[in-house]
């Protein structure tokens, strides 16, 4: 056997994990939750050491505040980094499922505003809505509550709804995953939670009737008694 | 060297080498299936990949690759067992270089959905279709690596790369059935 020849299948498995290390390296650099969710944190971390010597942090080594900065500035420093450290990134959904998988839970944030939706895909569902404060997001409809929480990149999601507890890990979804909701005049609503994987649920209700709803294909439309229609992404500042 | 002198360097032409010799290879494909497995579960999903150009979503882009793939592992199929003789191909020139070649275009294709699903979702098990994925996903590349380093081995016994290629093969069709075509048939062939 020459040595080339030979020598090819090592090249093959070099060249194909380099390419692999390249790709995950890539995704890694370009993630924007990674940007998110950790530049919040170290920011945190600077705006709670910080009250509690507001003199003192102005000399403090730190590359953002300026050091000759007169102590009024680095307040406004630090609140302005404590409402910035509200980690929801400008615009995001979180979607998940509880521990015994038939609840699933997406919540959408916008400009500090929030909106969930709460759906076992057969008869219980709750549309919320609510404001975002810091790393959380309170939410409620009716006697339904929802507080969303982000802990390391996850959304930790607990509540009661129609008198059930909930409690689901939700994590940042990009599209398809998301929420979708379709509002029709005849009163129909539809809402449909698409999972990372891709699995759905979603109800149908129609002035107090609930149905299983269509399978969604986001960014087609369903059809609704004969009609198509096009279902929409719900953003943190829809109000149902 | 010429791909007749790798087919008569087949099953018939070897003395029974020892099973031992394919102890490295096998260790280190286990170490690779097991990393990939570890790192899956460890790594939390972040939900985000880099996209490809071309597709709507991200998940479009990985079924279209993932079954390029496949069809290319059907190509190393039939030039895998041409190489042992089957279907008259056993003097054909061309068949060993189009087996290395659509073998290294088929890993190609499935490096940026094996790293998406790493990066993005990470080893699970929420479904059994999920589980049978994340786990042929580990063995299929922790075959590739046992058999990439077996055909560097002088001698192994006749039986061990049919086998390393049908276990790449199984486990490729695998993983394509449970992503690709589970996507297509839920969400509809797209671009």
């Amino acid at each position: 056997m020459s040595a080339a020849s030979n020598r090819g299948p090592l090249v093959t498995l070099t060249a194909a994990a380099l390419v692999g290390v390249g790709l995950l390296s890539a995704d890694a650099l370009t993630d924007p939750a990674r940007t998110r969710v950790e530049a919040p944190a170290s920011a945190a971390t600077t705006a709670a050491a910080a009250p509690a010597a507001v003199t003192t942090s102005t000399t403090a080594p730190r590359p953002v505040s300026s050091a000759s900065a007169p102590p009024a500035a680095a307040a406004t420093t630090t609140t302005s980094v404590t409402t910035g450290a509200a980690a929801y990134p400008a615009e995001a959904v979180y979607v998940g499922r509880d521990a015994t998988r038939r609840i699933s839970v997406a919540v959408a944030v916008r400009d500090g505003k929030a909106a969930a939706y709460v759906c076992d895909g057969k008869s219980l569902e709750s549309w919320l809505t609510g404001t975002v404060s810091g790393t959380t997001a309170s939410l409620s409809a009716d006697s339904d509550r929802l507080v969303a929480e982000l802990d390391a990149g996850w959304l930790d999601v607990t509540g009661t709804v129609r008198g059930r507890a909930v409690h689901v890990r939700a994590k940042l979804g990009s599209e398809p995953a998301g929420l979708y909701r379709l509002s029709r005049t005849d009163g129909t609503t539809i809402g449909w939670i698409v999972q990372p994987d891709g699995s759905q649920v979603g109800l149908e209700t129609q002035n107090g009737r609930v149905a299983a709803a269509p399978v969604l294909v986001p960014g087609q439309p369903v059809t609704v008694q004969g009609e198509a229609a096009y279902p929409k992404e719900v953003s943190g500042d829809d109000r149902f | 060297m010429t791909a007749s002198d790798l087919d008569q360097a087949g099953p018939a032409a070897r003395s029974r080498p020892a099973v031992a010799v394919l102890a490295v290879p096998v260790v280190l494909g286990v170490g690779v299936a097991v990393a990939l497995g570890v790192h899956g579960s460890l790594h939390q999903g972040a939900a985000y990949g880099i996209s490809i150009a071309g597709f709507s979503s991200g998940a479009v882009a990985k079924s279209w690759l993932a079954s390029g793939a496949f069809a290319l592992a059907i190509v190393q199929v039939v030039t895998g067992a041409g190489m042992w003789g089957w279907f008259g191909l056993g003097d054909r020139a061309w068949v060993a270089p189009l087996h290395r070649w659509s073998g290294r275009l088929a890993i190609l294709a499935t490096l940026p959905v094996v790293t998406h699903c790493l990066y993005a979702f990470g080893f699970e098990h929420d479904n059994a279709r999920v589980l049978a994925h994340s786990l042929l996903g580990c063995l299929f590349f922790g075959a590739f690596t046992t058999k990439m380093l077996a055909l560097r081995l002088r001698s192994v016994p006749g039986w061990a790369l049919p086998l390393l290629g049908g276990l790449l093969f199984s486990a490729l069709a695998g993983l394509w059935l449970t992503s690709a075509l589970w996507f297509f048939t839920t969400t509809g062939v797209t671009r």
